[in-house]
């Protein structure tokens, strides 16, 4: 198996067959392996709390800039898919009803904006607004 | 040579539903708890403080992140898996990535647990 190769065949997978659910298929596979490579990202800089808590004061420092700020907001957005798709997917295999595939698509993506604009009203503002320290804290 | 397979066991499957239903729980709460009411909506910074204000000497929590954590690891590891077994790699390319995963996995939930009791202990290193 070569990468460039599994690039390729995911990619004619959309092409040749451009439906709803290879859409579905295809973003809940990169956001999957979006949030793996963050699950590590997130618990390496945590893991810096057995060093104690300057050594963690410091390493989450690098990484509340107004530019993970906004990358947070990626994030986020990556997660409500992955997590409003995954449902879908649970209840379509567990309830059943799977020949109701487009009403519950379309359920997803109307779910899936509420959750994006909440979260976009939310986070946006503090990429722009500029954070301060905790009271007491020392970040 | 191994024999090759060309999905997950049906209990993998079964596991990636339950974790990624325990997953949303987990992560709601989490966000809830150590982002959403003071990080997101304040535009405070977090540090050391406030993590054990929320966290330490509790070890409802520390049981919280560990199923937190393995629930993840499970859910992200097999769900690379799949992913894959999709591409069809011989027998023996499996048996590798197979093992590689499970180290990876157990590795990270050990320095995860590792973290955790930092934590519970309040930084006392």
């Amino acid at each position: 198996m070569n990468i460039f190769k599994a690039i390729k065949g995911t990619a004619d997978e959309v092409r040749l067959n451009p439906n709803v659910g290879t859409w579905s298929w295809f973003l809940h596979r990169i956001t999957g392996l979006l949030l793996l490579f963050y699950l590590f990202a997130h618990m390496w800089v945590l893991g810096s709390a057995s060093s104690g808590p300057a050594a963690f004061n410091q390493r989450l420092q690098m990484v509340q800039s107004p530019l993970f700020h906004f990358l947070e907001v990626g994030l986020i957005l990556v997660v409500f898919y992955h997590m409003v798709n995954g449902i879908a997917i649970a209840v379509m295999d567990f309830a059943d009803i799977s020949r109701k595939h487009k009403a519950i698509v379309t359920t997803m993506v109307a779910v899936f904006a509420i959750l994006a604009i909440i979260a976009l009203v939310v986070m946006l503002p503090r990429v722009f607004g500029g954070a301060h320290p905790v009271p007491g804290g020392q970040a | 040579m191994s024999e090759t397979i060309t999905s997950r066991s049906p209990l993998f499957w079964l596991l990636q539903r339950l974790t990624g239903v325990f997953l949303a729980v987990f992560l709601i709460t989490h966000v809830k708890v150590l982002h959403w009411d003071f990080n997101f909506t304040t535009q405070g910074l977090l540090d050391f403080t406030f993590v054990i204000d929320r966290l330490s000497g509790n070890i409802a929590w520390v049981i919280f992140y560990f199923l937190f954590i393995i629930s993840a690891l499970f859910h992200g590891l097999s769900g690379l898996w799949a992913i894959i077994l999709d591409f069809r790699p011989s027998g023996g390319v499996q048996k590798t990535w197979l093992a590689v995963l499970w180290i990876v996995g157990i590795f990270t939930a050990l320095y995860g647990l590792r973290t955790l009791s930092a934590f519970y202990k309040g930084g006392v290193v």
